[in-house]
């Protein structure tokens, strides 16, 4: 057994290069197939690694009234009652529209969120947690770093300010990764803004200042410790969520019962009140009515007072003015008597000075009197002197005559004054005038005696009787002067005397009148005093009737307020009534996580892997397998005569048997074990951190699975195990001495085309040898073309996955898609002037289209689609939005009557509606409707459905308004996001660039790119080690031939391209068969791992024919030149060998 | 100056221990329209003669001249173009193209050759003309030996190297093959060398170069060589 032993390993050793070729395709197709296979488990169990270490919860309830703090208790209760371990958290969650930094304003979902939060909980990926409430967090993107710092403000829940914040504006301190949004860049839907949710926040859970709590979560350490995805998680989650449902509903009811019974208790009491109200008022109104009559008595009492009262006044002022006349002509009489008494006084006074005068005059002229008696008797003595007496008795005489005279004329006076007064009245005067009489005589004696005395002195008498006469004249004209004058006074004194009577008459006669008016005035007094007091009795009167009228008004004022006031609760009563009649019961919601579509969708891909898992590794164990066939097979030929000499030398089959197994079984267990070994690390990695740019899954976890390995490795062994004794069979059943001898080589035949003579005789003789050759090695022949195919078909697949991916972008966007910004209008209509004149100051050729644009669910036979809705304002959609149909590229314009509808392919295929069908559309917003299909036409991302807006109107019964804008212009990327930061501040809530979203949506599909390039280098590394194997083989196999050729004076390349020819038309073939095999596996491949949202393309572009077979073609020149040198230095002198 | 002729040629096969001096200081010559035959045992160098001869080997030192040229410097190419247009080959175990027709295999020849004869004439000349779409498993060995002659022959060679070409065959056959030998040279005035270790057909030889162990014996001179159908063996 050593010696065997040996020959093994000899075997091995002698030729390494086979060896190692069973071992590298083993290697290649094992680690694909198993690597492959893992990478499905491996991403669902990365996943459920992440969500465990995160506390992704199990469920997730809402309530379309909110959960109160007692629903949480009662609910919690229930959980306890349910009999399995389960944590209930609470939480909050708002969607708003916010402006991140300056100029962004995106919709966004904000969360709660605590440091020692138990679920869900973030994974940070930049910055730091929050420490202060008005700091917070936002998901990590790839710009993330740039979001920090950042200012957040919420602006508006969709109606307007958000409320239930205490702050709205926060510092972006930390970006962090949520297990709510594994999807990195679909965040679900809204029913605000454009309807998706573009970033979402977490902010300190003592910023919401709502009494309820909007989202419940739920994790059941049961489900935890099962793997999420497997079958017995959503078999148990399912079970859960039935009995969540349950108990759901009840709490539901009861949440209902309870609030239907505090609003009726509530109503009732409302109702209650509303009565005594209203029976107060009655009271109230009452009240007023009698206040009413009694302020209209006292009106008019008041009214009659002040008649009565305005009455007296006139009375009494007409008496007053009566009075005021007496007392003017009494106060003029009194002026006059004053006057009278004054002009009395001042006679009196004239009088006394008269009297005076008088007096003094008569002293004068009594001193004047006793001068000129004394000058007189002088005289007299002088008369009687000597001789003057005569002269003085002339002068006498003559005085006397004057005397006399006077005498007589003041005795008519008194005569007359007799006859006027009385002869007693003139008593005086008599006697005066008697006096006069005697002093007449006496003068008329005196002058008869100076008559004497006057002739005697005559000279001197006559001077002194001239002197005298002088005093004389002049005395007697004082004299008479005097007694003018006292006569004058007399008749004054008696005038004086006369008025003063009647003076003293006139005022008592006024003073009478005096008193009478000050009676009158007394009395008026007394009259007026009475009157004011009634007066005042009224005044008061009046006042307090005006207070008791504000009072009664205000008392009506407030009846009618309380009237309003009362009605106001009727109303606000009945629609209380109303309400709660019409309230529906809360409805909760439970949600498992399959909600989150990106955690079902992330399951999808695994799938979708696992699909390709099915199809791809298949390929490559199948290839495998045909390649070590081969081999085997060239070896145990090769080793025919060492296998008929060892069966000569008594070594059974089993021997033979054996050994070519250990040989193939030891290459095959190494390639599988080295193979699985790196394929279990190498492909789920790549794949895993593929769609960890899409998905928020947590590292990357590659377990080595036995489950995996054992089946793979035992496959292998058992494929070839299979093929070497396939090998071996016919040797063991020969004879060995047939073995000894050498292999007579396959016999020449003619070949089918040279019976076709026409084509056969054309063909330059090369060719025919060709021909010939591939015809003799038949299996050879299959291997190739097999195996080629194979190869190709994969690199098609690979590179139709591509075309068909990286194809729609360019599709979508060059030929679906026109519009090169879509702006989410601030405030609908109003804004699209704003936005029309920023767009033509930006360009001025620049065209828009308003639109309604919506999120809304698409329902099918089956699924429920998640679809955009958009409707356009007029049916010039054609410059935005190319609709036509995919292959025959028939142009389709928006129908504008009835309820027609454009949808896009893949939503009619998932839906299963075809044209003339109609598909119910449901919308969060409002109540389903029916459209018809007029069209359907082609469209990858995403689903829609566009309408005119006469059809949405017909079709919904609403009104449009629109709520966005396309816009198309021709602007660079600079003008171009000057243009968007523009619309921003003005008119625009957000703007979508379609240049941003195609490279975002380049770097998303980007990812299946490197997948796919991961499945194109296999395949084509797979091709390469086919290609060399199978060539190795024919080389080796026809190495006689080859040296023959050589001798024969072939040059290098004519050798090398008597056999390569016939791999060029093996490769041909091959890659030809490959080209057809890899458009149906790239067909499939497409099918499987197609997303809901995203139609893959079905063209593979002539350039991915042309690469796939271009690069079969290049591998197998690749293989040809190695070839060739080996060719190059085969021996000749093979060629003189005998055939082994 | 002959139209080959080797002088002092050395060839040595391994080092060391296993040094295998397969010409040691060969020197010999042959004329041109000549039969010449080198024989000797199994070692001798014979073999290694036919590969240097053929151009299919390079001497590791010594003159070998043919028609005036020094094989012994020809480049790679040179000997290609040299084993194309000047030698034909006859093996010992024929190496016909099985996959080929005994037309096809003598035209794969022909086709190198810008002169060559038609296949169909040169199988003739064989005597193979109703033999001419059968392919090699369909033929006898003989048969096959005339195939890989007139294979050999199409390109109208100045120089024929036959390498035991009775040593697969039976004695008649082996007789046959040698007799179309003869007789071609004869008739085409062409050289011909045969190697074998079978020394009873020397004599139909114009010469005989007898080799052992790398070195040359002896050359005789045959001026009378013996018709093929004399020999015995």
């Amino acid at each position: 057994m050593k010696a065997f032993t040996k020959i093994v390993f000899r075997q091995v050793r002698n030729s390494l290069s086979r060896y190692l070729s069973i071992f590298a395709i083993i290697a290649l197709g094992v680690g694909f197939f198993a690597g492959v296979r893992a990478t499905a488990p491996d991403m669902t169990d990365s996943a459920d690694a992440y969500y465990d270490s995160v506390r992704l919860a199990d469920f997730r309830l809402l309530s379309t009234w909110g959960f109160s703090e007692q629903d949480v208790t009662a609910l919690r209760q229930s959980l306890e009652e349910q009999g399995r371990d389960a944590e209930l958290f609470t939480s909050q969650f708002s969607d708003l529209i916010v402006e991140l930094g300056q100029n962004e304003t995106v919709v966004s979902r904000v969360f709660s969120w605590s440091a020692d939060q138990q679920y869900n909980v973030p994974t940070l990926k930049l910055g730091r947690l929050p420490e202060s409430p008005d700091e917070c967090l936002i998901n990590y993107s790839p710009y993330a770093e740039d979001d920090i710092g950042c200012t957040v403000t919420l602006i508006s829940d969709g109606d307007g300010e958000p409320d239930g914040f205490a702050r709205t504006e926060y510092t972006i301190v930390g970006a962090v990764v949520s297990p709510l949004f594994i999807s990195a860049t679909e965040y679900g839907s809204t029913n605000i803004g454009d309807g998706s949710i573009s970033r979402f926040l977490l902010l300190p859970a003592e910023n919401f200042t709502a009494d309820y709590y909007t989202e419940l979560y739920i994790i059941y350490p049961e489900l935890t410790s099962l793997s999420s995805y497997s079958d017995e998680y959503d078999a148990l989650a399912e079970e859960i969520c039935g009995e969540l449902e349950t108990i759901s509903e009840t709490l539901a009811y009861d949440r209902y019962s309870v609030e239907v019974a505090s609003a009726e208790s509530e109503l009732a009491d409302g109702e209650r009140e509303l009565a005594d109200g209203r029976a107060e008022l009655a009271e109230n109104l009452e009240e007023l009515e009698s206040g009413r009559a009694e302020l209209a008595d006292a009106a008019d009492t008041l009214a009659q007072a002040k008649a009565k009262i305005d009455d007296g006044q006139a009375e009494l002022d007409a008496s007053r003015s009566t009075l005021e006349q007496s007392r003017e002509t009494l106060e003029q009489g009194g002026a006059a008597l004053d006057e009278g008494e004054q002009a009395l006084a001042a006679a009196q006074d004239e009088l006394d000075s008269s009297r005076a005068q008088l007096e003094s005059a008569r002293s004068e002229l009594d001193a004047g009197q006793a001068e000129y008696a004394a000058g007189l008797a002088q005289y007299q003595s002088g008369a009687e002197a000597l001789s003057s007496a005569k002269e003085a008795l002339q002068s006498g005489e003559s005085e006397y005559s004057a005397g006399l005279s006077a005498y007589n004329t003041a005795l008519a006076q008194y005569e007359q004054a007799v006859a006027v007064y009385g002869e007693a009245a003139l008593a005086e005067q008599k006697a005066e005038l008697d006096a006069a009489a005697v002093l007449l005589t006496q003068m008329r004696e005196q002058l008869d005696s100076s008559r004497e005395q006057i002739e005697a002195n005559q000279a001197e008498l006559d001077a002194a009787a001239a002197q005298l006469d002088a005093a004389k004249t002049e005395l007697d004209s004082g004299e008479a002067e005097y007694a003018a004058g006292l006569k004058q006074y007399q008749s004054g004194v008696d005038a004086l005397a006369a008025r003063t009577e009647e003076l003293a008459a006139k005022r008592a006669e006024w003073q009478s009148g005096m008193d009478q008016l000050a009676d009158g005035e007394r009395q008026l007094d007394q009259a007026q005093s009475a009157l004011e007091s009634a007066r005042q009795e009224y005044e008061d009167g009046l006042a307090e009737y005006n207070n008791n009228l504000a009072a009664f008004e205000d008392g009506e004022k407030q009846a009618a307020d309380a009237q309003l006031e009362l009605e106001n609760a009727q109303t606000e009563l009945e629609n209380g009534r109303q309400e709660l009649a019409e309230l529906e019961p809360p409805e909760w919601l439970v949600y498992d996580r399959n909600e989150n579509p990106a955690y079902s969708e992330y399951n999808d891909n695994a799938d979708r892997i696992r699909n390709i898992a099915k199809v791809f590794p298949v390929f490559f164990l199948a290839v495998a397998a045909l390649v070590s066939l081969t081999t085997m097979t060239r070896m145990v030929d090769e080793e025919r005569t060492q296998t008929g000499t060892l069966l000569a030398l008594g070594y059974t089959n089993a021997h033979i048997v054996l050994k070519n197994m250990v040989y193939a079984l030891s290459a095959t267990l190494f390639g599988s074990v080295i193979g699985i070994v790196i394929g279990f690390q190498l492909f789920p990695r790549i794949i895993i951190a593929c769609y960890g740019i899409m998905y928020s899954t947590g590292s990357a976890l590659a377990p080595f699975r036995w489950s995996i390995a054992l089946p793979s490795i035992l496959a292998a062994l058992g494929v070839v195990a299979v093929t070497v004794f396939g090998a071996c069979y016919t040797d063991t059943r020969t004879l060995p001495a047939t073995l000894m001898r050498p292999k007579s080589p396959p016999a020449g035949k003619r070949v089918l085309l040279e019976r076709v003579g026409v084509l056969w005789r054309r063909l330059d003789f090369t060719s025919k040898v060709s021909v010939r050759n591939i015809a003799r090695y038949k299996k050879r022949m299959i291997m190739t073309i097999v195996g080629v195919a194979g190869c190709t078909a994969l690199m098609v697949a690979g590179f139709g996955l591509r075309d068909s991916i990286s194809g729609i972008i360019t599709t979508q966007y060059e030929k679906v898609w026109l519009y090169d910004a879509l702006v989410v209008l601030d405030g609908g209509e109003d804004a699209v002037p704003d936005v029309v004149s920023a767009a033509t100051a930006a360009d001025p050729g620049a065209q828009s289209l308003a639109a309604f644009q919506k999120t809304c669910t698409a329902f099918g036979e089956e699924d429920s689609i998640e679809v955009s809705l958009l409707v356009a304002e007029n049916c010039d959609i054609d410059p935005f939005i190319d609709l036509h149909e995919r292959i025959s590229d028939e142009k389709y314009s928006l129908p504008t009557s009835g309820d027609g509808a454009v949808i896009t392919e893949k939503l009619a295929h998932m839906t299963g509606v075809k044209v003339g069908d109609r598909l119910r559309i449901g919308s969060s917003t409002g109540d389903d409707f029916e459209v018809t299909v007029t069209a359907i036409v082609e469209n990858y991302i995403s689903h829609y459905i566009y309408m005119s807006r006469e059809c949405y109107e017909t079709a919904t019964g609403e009104t449009f308004e629109p709520n966005c804008m396309l816009l198309n212009y021709t602007l660079d990327e600079d003008p171009e996001s000057t243009l968007a930061e523009n619309l921003l501040s003005d008119g625009a809530l957000a703007v979508s660039l379609s240049r941003s979203m195609r490279s975002a949506l380049d770097d998303v599909l980007g990812v299946f790119s490197i997948i796919i390039m991961v499945l194109i280098v296999s395949a084509g590394l797979l091709a390469f080690v086919v290609l060399y194997n199978l060539t190795n083989i024919n080389i080796t196999e026809r190495i006689r031939e080859i040296a023959t050729l050589k001798v024969l004076g072939f040059y290098d390349r004519e050798v090398s391209m008597y056999i390569f020819r016939e791999n060029i038309v093996l490769t041909v073939a091959g890659s030809l068969i490959g080209l057809v095999l890899g458009w149906m596996l790239a067909m499939f491949v497409i099918e499987t791992t197609e997303i809901d949202s995203i139609m893959f393309g079905r063209d593979i572009s002539v350039l991915s024919y042309i690469l796939s077979a271009g690069l079969t073609c290049l591998f197998s020149l690749a293989v040809s030149l190695a070839m060739h040198r080996r060719l190059r230095n085969v021996s000749m002198t093979e060629s003189l060998k005998s055939v082994e | 100056m002959s139209f080959i002729s080797l002088r002092d040629v050395h060839k040595h096969y391994g080092v060391g221990e296993g040094e295998i001096r397969a010409a040691d200081g060969v020197s010999f010559d042959v004329e041109k329209g000549e039969l010449a035959i080198i024989v000797g045992p199994s070692g001798s160098g014979k073999t290694t003669m036919l590969n240097l001869l053929g151009g299919m080997d390079v001497c590791d030192s010594g003159v070998i001249e043919f028609d005036g040229r020094r094989v012994d410097s020809f480049t790679r190419r040179q000997l290609i173009e040299y084993r194309r247009r000047d030698v034909g080959f006859v093996f010992q175990f024929y190496n016909l193209i099985s996959g080929l027709t005994a037309r096809e295999n003598v035209e794969l020849a022909a086709q190198l050759s810008p002169d060559a004869v038609s296949a169909d004439e040169i199988l003739a000349e064989v005597g193979l003309a109703g033999r001419l779409e059968n392919f090699p498993a369909q033929l006898s060995g003989g048969e096959q030996q005339r195939v890989a002659i007139a294979r050999a022959l199409a390109g109208r060679p100045k120089l024929l190297l036959c390498d035991e070409p009775t040593g697969a065959l039976d004695y008649e056959t082996g007789k046959l093959v040698l007799a179309l030998l003869q007789e071609t040279c004869r008739r085409e005035k062409m050289t011909i060398i045969i190697v074998t270790h079978n020394s009873a057909i020397t004599p139909i030889a114009d010469r005989v170069i007898r080799m052992r162990s790398g070195r040359v014996q002896e050359v005789l001179l045959n001026p009378d060589p013996a018709p093929v159908g004399s020999l015995e063996w």
